[in-house]
Order: C-alpha cells, then structure tokens, then sequence
C-alpha cells in the first residue's frame, strides 16, 4: 500500500510537466538577469526582445507537452490532470503568448527579465490552480499567481500612480488570500481531509462532520476572497484605480488572468468535478442565494459606472467588472441544467471569448500609443479611424464581442449564458436570464460612445505613424479568436466537452 | 556514566574554547584604530544618543528582506532533516528517500539563484 | 489538555481574523495593513493546528502551517519592497496620501 503511495507521489509530477518547465524557465531567467545588468540597472538595448523569445520558445515547449498530454482519472495524489486541468492549461498557455506580445516593448530593458519571469510564474500559478487536488496546492497556487503579479504590475513604469495602483492591489490581494485561506481552514476542519476529491465526495455524502455550522461560513469566505480576483461586485473597488495606474500591459494581464484563476478556483472548491445528481450537496449551494445575488449586482453596478468613465482604462475596468458578472451567472446555474447548456461549460466559453476581446482591446490601446503618449481618455481616441484605421477596425470588433453582437463570439458567449440561465427552468435562472439581457443592452450605450469617438469625431492628435508589430500581432491573433470561434464553435466547443 | 555525555561534555568545550580563541585571535590581530565612531557602543549603526524614534536607514530594510526570506525558507529544511532517515513509521518511506532528496536538491537550488540574485543586484554592497 | 478544547482554538482564531478584518478597515498605515493580513493569516493557521491537533490528520494541518508562514514571509518581503517605493515617493507609508488615482 505505502508502495502504491510512492507510485502515487512520483507519477503526480508528470501531471504538471508543462508548469515545471515554465517554472524552470523562471529560474533560469532570474539566475541570468543580474548578470546581464549593470549596478544601475541598466542593460544593452533589446535584451528585452531576447528574453521574451526565450519566454516564447519556453510557452512553445510547454505547450507542445500540454498538447500530448490527455486527461487522466483523478487519484488521490497532490496533482490532478482532469478536463478542466487539460482545459485551463491550454487557456493560460496562449493566454501567456498574447501578454508576452503585448508585453514585448512596455518594459525597460533593465527590468525586463524579472517581468517576463514574472509573467511566466503567473502563467506556471494559474495551470497548477486548476492542476491541483488538494488545499495546500491551491493555495500555494493562488499565491503563485498573486505575488508575481505585483511585481509584474510595479516594473513597467515606476512612477507614482504605478506604485500607489501596485499598493492598493497587493492589499487587497492579501486580504483575499487571508480571506481564502480561513475559508479553506473550516473546510479542512469539517470534512478532514485537504484533498479536493474526498472533499467533494465528503460533502456531497452529507457528511458534514461535528461542526457543520462552520461549512456555509466557509463557503462565503471563499467566495469572497475569490471575489477580489474576479473583481465581482461589491470586491471591485480597487479594479478602476489599478487599471487606471499600472501599465498597460500590466492591466491587460490583470483584466484576464486574475479571472481565469479566480472562477477555476471556485469551480474546483464549490463546486466538486463529476456529476453527483441536483441534490447533492456542494459548497455552493450551501450559501443559498449569495451567488445569484453577486451575479446581479455585479452586472448592474459594472454597466453602470462604466457609463461614467471618461478614461478608457477606467472604462474597461468597469466593463471588466460587469463581464465578471455575466460569468457569475453561469457559476450560478452552475451543473444544475436540466436541458440544454451546462452553466460552467458557457462560463468557460465566455472565459475564453472574453480573454481573447479584453486582451486584443489592450493589445490595441498599446499598438495606438508610443512612449510619449499614452491613450488614457476617449477623447485621445478620437478620429482614429483616420490615423490608424487597421487598428480602429479591430478596436470596433473588440468592442462589438463586448457588446455581444454578432458577427463575433462573444455574441455567442452571450447567448449560451442567456440559454443556460433561461433553460434552468426556476424562476431565479429566468431573473437572472432577464437581467443578463437588460445588462448587454445598457452596455451597448458605453461601448457605441468609444466607436462613435473612434468615427465620428476629427482625430484629436497629429498623425501617429508609431508601430508595435508584436502588439499588432497579439491583436490580429486575438481577433481571430473573435472571429473564428463566431464561425466555428465547435473547436471551443470540443475543448469544453472534455471537462465535464 | 553514559557515553552522550561526554560527548555533550566536547561539545560544550569546543564551543567555549571556539570563542575564547576568536575572540583572542580578533583582538590579537586586527588593527587598533581608535577613532571616535569606533569608541561609541555598538547599537546595530544607529545614533546610540538621541530620539530613539528616528527612521531607520533604508538600508537595513533591504537586509531585513533578505534575511525575512532565507531564514523562514530555511523551515523547509528542518521537517526534511528530522524525518528524512528514520526507519519507522514516521520516517519518510524507503522507496520516496531518493525523491525527496532530489526535490531538497532542487530547492536549494532555488534558494542559491535567489541568493545570486541578490549578490549581483548589490543587496550585500553597504553604500 | 483537560479543559482547552478545539473550540476555544476556534475562537482564538476567529478573534484573530476579526482583528485583522478590523485592522484593515481601520488602519490607514500601509504597514499597519499589513499587520492585519498576517493577523488573518494567523487565524488561519491556527485553526489549521487546532483541526490538526484535535481530528485525526495530525501531519496534514501542520504542513500546512508551515506552508502558510513561509508565504506570509513572502508576502512581507514584497511588501516591505513596495512600502520601501512607496516611502521613497510620497516620504509617508499612510496609503490617504496616495492620491494619484481619483475618480
């Protein structure tokens, strides 16, 4: 039996391969940094360039032995390589692809390595959140995704809005680790057990233990601290300021990556892998309605001030805000369809489809400025049409998937997430259908403000023949995403179906 | 009398007679400047005379850093040291030894770039 | 061991992350926020050695604990790095001077 255990251990390292060798580029990248630097901190022209082809053939590699690796049933060892693993760590690994593009001139050549490993480490934090099976894992996890990225936050620019975005969001960020980590402390406590899969099974027995009273509270902590990083209402508030002050790419990562790992660690915690029937006992539905209600209020609050917002960052932290609140509607019907779409399969749909808009629309505002001017209002993009019409397209196909028009996917996303709600058949999922649609509507009003700008108006700077081709690249990449995935569902589709 | 104690008996001694012989070989060999920030009593580089709620140099934060770090990740290595031979139930299992020393290697490894890290980046430099 | 049960544990660590909560609604003091956060943290964790000491996964809580103060560690370094910034900048730790970024 202990031999079993042995066996166990050895082959769970062969699940998270592809994070090793992501972890090991890191290590690599810090233990030549120094080198390659002055006391100053200063460097020769392009290393920066050079790092992030090492970055990228890194991502190549890893993803090469994510794409021959298949989900296995989970066992009872530290690592689990399910669909929804198999699933994420496709996700991230392209995620990673994109920010490095975007990322590929917004650092100074003196800081670049720790940024690009920084990045990489994020990207390592999010495979192992969905690649782990116990508590500790997921927590080191979490934390693996965090305390990277508020160095990947603070490097870009080290001015005093960066800093003061960098503080408030390592704040909150380890407020809600905290936050998780005492919810964690009950579950641990109640069921007795820190692996994920005796966890689920646990709770879905009805076995709730000698202190059962302590599992709703449990449950509301990890939703909370969780909520920080899908900045769902009323856990928002930094969002719009941090946004706003950090770097552009630093943003473009914080829109995305912080919300991957954010609902795949709710999944993993609330809501146990494998069908266990509609009454089964889950975390999440222990909390009763606190779920619906976030979804809502969310929504609601992210559209609304989001038609307030003048700075275009502001603007899409906002928006951000309210997209997290479409996504809570699908963690809300949850795997509870009784025809139709499955609540978490359009989650992860409208993950997907929402990374690939958010990031092109941040791949655009950085293709748009160069190094003496930045875009921060709409105004400032103004008329772009005329100066940059390449870019204004593709900004305008960004905005309309946010919309949630067709001929995009995230009209699409939209639409399984109305569907899945709706065909939930109670009279909240129908609620929630509603608002879902109500939302999308009022959205309309502050994206068609940034097109109208866009269009309409006389461009309000001079001609602006500045070029980033590899921010251009990630956008052209994320707009096929956009576009393809309207055409051909069936491939997201495909790789959706393997996790449930 | 039992062995061990002679052993904590030579154990004693040689750390008594470690001292003794540094601190007779330091005031033997170095050089004896006496000036007058040398004759203050040591208070770890701060004024020792004066309000004690003056901030401190930056300086000792980053030191302060880099000893927060190294000296809790240094906790791994106790539970790895305790448990890692033993051939009980407690001990970690014959066939895991060869692994866990592998992962303890790599650890290490990774505390060594850190410590690179910051040696070249000047951490150690006092300036 | 008469007399101390798990709950008073329980208690203890729930005293500590309603310190802690407090500390960071109350504080204005970059660092003092911090405080707070390791005052969670804690709660936590000894919660985590109360599960451990009193239920019969011994070895589990506390590999955990020691995970967590290794990462509480972590989380200061950053943190003294940033205040270290932010100290540089505004020459005050009190996160009210930070003004840059208002709606």
């Amino acid at each position: 039996m202990l031999d079993a255990l042995v066996e166990a251990l050895k082959g769970s390292l062969s699940l998270v391969l592809p994070d090793i060798v992501l972890l090991a580029t890191v290590a690599v990248v810090f233990f030549g940094a120094p080198f390659l630097t002055d006391e100053r901190g200063r460097s020769e022209a392009g290393l920066r360039h050079r790092w992030s082809w090492l970055a990228l053939a890194a991502v190549g590699f890893s993803g090469w032995l994510w794409y021959q690796s298949t989900p296995v049933e989970v066992g009872d060892g530290p690592f689990r390589l399910d669909g929804l693993a198999w699933f994420v760590r496709g996700l991230s690994l392209a995620t990673l692809v994109v920010l490095l593009l975007v990322n590929w001139n917004q650092v100074p050549d003196g800081a670049s390595a720790e940024s690009i490993g920084s990045l990489l480490a994020i990207g390592a934090g999010v495979n192992l959140i969905a690649a782990s099976n116990d508590l500790v894992y997921l927590f080191l996890a979490l934390e693996l995704v965090s305390i990277p990225t508020y160095l990947f936050l603070f490097l870009p620019r080290r001015d005093a809005a960066a800093q003061e975005a960098t503080t408030k969001y390592f704040l909150l960020s380890a407020f809600s680790s905290g936050l998780v980590l005492f919810g964690m402390s009950y579950v641990f406590g109640v069921v007795g057990s820190t692996n994920l899969q005796v966890i689920g099974q646990a709770l879905a027995a009805g076995q709730n233990g000698p202190l059962p009273m302590l599992l709703p509270v449990a449950a509301i902590l990890l939703i909370a601290g969780l909520g920080f990083r899908i900045t769902a209402v009323p856990f928002h508030f930094y969002a719009p300021d941090v946004f706003q002050g950090a770097g552009t790419s630093g943003a473009a990562m914080l829109s995305f990556v912080p919300k991957v790992a954010g609902f795949v660690a709710l999944i993993r915690l609330l809501i146990p892998s494998g069908w266990m029937g509609p009454d089964a006992q889950t975390l999440a539905n222990l909390t009763g309605p606190t779920v619906w209600w976030l979804a809502v209020i969310t929504m609601f609050v992210g559209n609304l001030l989001a038609i307030l917002q003048t700075d275009v960052r502001r603007l899409l932290a906002f928006s951000s805000i309210a997209h997290a609140g479409y996504m809570l509607v699908g963690f809300q019907i949850g795997r509870e369809t009784h025809a139709g779409i499955d609540g978490i399969d359009a989650l992860l749909f409208y993950l997907t489809v929402y990374g690939a808009m958010s990031l092109g629309a941040f791949a655009a505002l950085i293709a748009t400025s160069d190094e003496s001017k930045r875009y921060e209002t709409i105004d400032d993009l103004g008329g772009l049409s005329r100066t940059r019409p390449a870019v204004a397209l593709l900004m305008t196909l960004f905005l309309f998937s946010m919309m949630g028009l067709p001929p995009t996917a995230g009209f699409l996303a939209k639409l399984n997430l109305f569907f899945a709600a709706w065909s939930q058949g109670t009279e909240s999922g129908r609620w929630l259908a509603i608002f879902l649609a109500v939302n999308a509507a009022i959205a309309a009003w502050y994206y068609l403000r940034i097109i109208a700008a866009m269009y309409l108006r006389e461009p309000a700077h001079a001609e602006n023949r500045h070029q980033e081709p590899a921010a251009s690249v990630a956008m052209a990449c994320c707009a096929l995403v956009v576009l393809g995935l309207f055409f051909a569902p069936d491939w997201l589709w495909r790789a959706i179906s393997v996790v449930s | 009398m039992d062995i061990s104690v002679y052993a904590i008996l030579l154990y004693a001694g040689m750390v008594a007679g470690f001292v003794v012989v540094n601190l007779a070989l330091t005031h033997l060999l170095s050089p004896n400047k006496r000036t007058a920030v040398k004759q203050m009593p040591y208070e770890s580089g701060m004024d020792p005379v004066g309000d004690a709620r003056q901030p401190f140099d930056v300086k000792f934060y980053i030191v302060a850093i880099l000893f927060l770090v190294f000296d809790v990740e240094l906790l791994f290595l106790y539970p790895w040291a305790v448990s890692a031979y033993i051939d009980d139930a407690s001990g970690v299992p014959a066939g895991l030894r060869d692994t866990v020393f592998g992962v303890m290697l790599v650890f290490m490894a990774t505390l060594a770039i850190a410590y690179v890290y910051a040696w070249r980046k000047g951490v150690f430099k006092w300036r | 061991m008469d007399g101390v049960g798990l709950e008073a544990y329980l208690i203890v660590g729930a005293i500590l992350f309603g310190c802690g909560f407090a500390c960071l609604l109350v504080k204005r003091n970059a660092i003092a926020i911090l405080m707070g956060v390791e005052l969670l943290l804690n709660g936590a964790n000894l919660n985590f050695l109360a599960f451990a000491r009193f239920t019969s996964l011994g070895l589990d809580g506390q590999v955990i604990g020691l995970f967590v103060i290794v990462l509480a560690a972590a989380e200061a370094a950053v943190a003294l790095a940033i205040a270290l910034n932010f100290y540089n900048n505004h020459l005050s730790i009190d996160v009210d001077s930070a003004k840059e970024l208002k709606d």
